[in-house]
């Protein structure tokens, strides 16, 4: 595994709040997915590989550089690196072809020929090559998805930080998109910020857990998954002590964590199970019988 | 979105002759130029020289108010907005090798296109100046040639470069949608409070952009007479000059990497010349109150 990034007791506050908590981790060729509830540090930490921002305490390194060194340092990362962030905000009036050669040119893509080679490799990469004219304002929220995916793969870089990126895409193109990821991930490394579990287990080698600020699981997928192994079970009813609990497509009630009943049978555990024993059901979201 | 084409690309050319603040700056001088706001306010603004293509008709001693309201204050607006939405480009990619100040200097850049336009009006009213001079009883006819020029050049030509770089710094400053327009609307109201026309104000008037140094104001109501107020008009443009650099230097410096001691040293010299220039533009030229033609001298005004 070639070594990308590498965090050592990084600390990030915000005034008293601690964002990330002394946590330590490598990241290496291959897709690698980024778990954790609301709040849990997971922005924070891709601000700071994205060289955003800087920690309070510790070193972050990604491809051998500090994010937080010189100009020098954070422009050589800033050149292998591309940055889907959760939340894009388009310029209105931008047609999408201008609003990537925009980026281009933020990217060095100086040469006028290259870079609209390049807008234009990223747009048919995204399915948007016939409608490159066309005003942002008039795509729809699946397609300003995709063109904010496109943006960050101008340049094929070699470190893909991707926050949210299926937000919004129908299943067709979501297994599009796991094909994209799955392909990039044999040669270079993909950081995927991602509450879709079912994404993790489709095209992520690693997964890192983030909870409260702390590193809560590192490791690979198949690890992930047998983390939960023996305390899933299905029922006619909840477990009355489960994490979680819910109505699987066969009807019965799936039930995670707890002391099962006599009448439970254990089933294969996913990594949304995984997920949910180890830092509990998501805030907000309701998982119920 | 298609896997199979994402592994053919060719690295950036970053040797390219081309460095990427000319090409940023080569976009938003484009983009500046079609913003429908400018294009309007260029296109009334060059309307306002139409009379002047009439060998008969004397330049318009007020027509300088057209590229400093229509180019310079809407300039605020423009450039704020399409800082605003470069920053949201640059917010969809994350960090990117170029940066914030790279575009903020392109966007500086930028503003070169409305200070031509104005440059153009001013250029094509002194012509028209020299080569039809201004009514006796004007202000103008008091004042010399460099005088003239001095004012028209500082309040056609400075002010469509000032308003946008103001614009910018704005932009750099705050992301609240309403402050370009909330300064535009306090400037004018400066503007008119500091013109001159209040007598116990005209010390104090130099340090207000697109202020008048003259014109027929109408004095104790009478609106055939002209007036010229006190100062250095030369000296005052380079004191909006210098403000011009202050400004931009301070919207550069909004990027930390911009924030060397050489630059600080920039900015401290910066300041100091514009302080100076505004003492100068005070204090030297006109040293009173001119009004022409003097209450009582109907042989030169009566006709």
């Amino acid at each position: 595994m070639n070594l990308t990034i590498r965090l050592d007791h990084v600390t990030r506050r915000y005034r008293d709040a601690v964002a990330l908590d002394d946590i330590s981790f490598q990241i290496g060729t291959g897709v690698t997915a980024l778990l954790g509830p609301n709040g849990a540090g997971k922005t924070t930490l891709l601000s700071l590989l994205s060289t955003a921002a800087a920690p309070d305490n510790g070193t972050v390194e990604v491809f051998g550089h500090r994010a937080d060194g010189t100009l020098a340092e954070r422009t050589a990362i800033r050149r292998r690196l591309g940055f889907l962030p959760q939340e894009v905000e388009f310029p209105s009036g931008m047609t999408a072809f201008g609003f990537l050669e925009y980026i281009a040119v933020l990217k060095e893509w100086n040469d006028k020929t290259a870079r609209h080679r390049e807008v234009r490799r990223v747009l048919d990469a995204v399915q948007l090559a016939d409608r490159p004219t066309i005003k942002i304002r008039k795509l729809s929220g699946g397609q300003r998805r995709r063109l904010a995916f496109a943006q960050a793969l101008i340049g094929d870089p070699d470190l893909l930080i991707l926050d949210e990126p299926t937000t919004g895409l129908d299943p067709e193109q979501r297994a599009v998109f796991r094909a994209t990821l799955s392909e990039r991930g044999r040669h270079g490394t993909v950081l995927l910020a991602t509450h879709q579990t079912e994404d993790v287990g489709a095209v992520c080698d690693q997964v890192l857990v983030l909870d409260r600020g702390r590193v809560a699981f590192a490791g690979d997928v198949p690890s992930f998954i047998d983390s939960a192994r023996g305390r899933v079970w299905v029922d006619d009813a909840p477990v009355p002590d489960a994490v979680a609990s819910w109505r699987d497509p066969n009807r019965r009630v799936r039930s995670v964590g707890g002391e099962p009943p006599p009448t439970a049978e254990p089933v294969d555990p996913t990594v949304e199970d995984a997920y949910l024993l180890l830092v509990g059901p998501t805030p907000g979201v309701e998982v119920a019988a | 979105m298609n896997a199979t084409t994402l592994t053919i690309v060719t690295a950036p050319d970053r040797s390219s002759a081309t460095p990427a603040w000319l090409l940023l700056a080569r976009m938003e001088m484009i983009r500046y130029a079609r913003r429908p706001a400018f294009v309007l306010g260029a296109g009334l603004t060059l309307a306002a020289l139409v009379p002047y293509l009439d060998a008969g008709e004397p330049v318009d001693e007020l027509s300088m108010i057209a590229p400093a309201a229509l180019i310079g204050l809407i300039g605020i607006t423009v450039s704020a907005q399409r800082v605003w939405a470069s920053d949201r480009c640059a917010d969809a990619a994350g960090s990117t090798p170029v940066p914030m100040a790279t575009r903020t200097l392109a966007h500086l850049a930028a503003c070169l296109v409305p200070f031509g336009v104005g440059l153009l009006f001013v250029a094509v009213s002194y012509a028209r100046y020299l080569t039809d001079p201004p009514p006796a009883n004007g202000y103008a006819a008091l004042m010399s040639d460099s005088w003239v020029l001095a004012v028209w050049f500082a309040l056609g030509a400075v002010s469509c470069l000032g308003g946008p770089i103001l614009g910018v710094l704005i932009a750099r400053m705050t992301d609240r949608r309403a402050v370009p327009i909330l300064t535009t609307v306090g400037l004018v109201a400066l503007a008119i409070v500091f013109q001159g026309l209040f007598e116990p104000l005209r010390r104090i008037r130099v340090f207000v952009p697109w202020t008048y140094w003259g014109g027929p104001f109408g004095i104790d109501s009478d609106p055939q007479r002209s007036i010229v107020l006190t100062g250095s008009p030369h000296c005052w443009v380079l004191y909006l000059l210098a403000l011009c650099a202050v400004a931009a230097l301070m919207a550069l410096r909004q990027d930390r990497t911009w924030r060397s001691p050489r630059n600080r040293a920039a900015f401290a010299a910066l300041l100091v010349t514009a302080v100076i220039t505004c003492l100068l533009a005070m204090w030297t030229g006109t040293p009173d109150t001119i009004i022409n033609p003097l209450p009582g001298d109907e042989t030169s005004w009566g006709g």
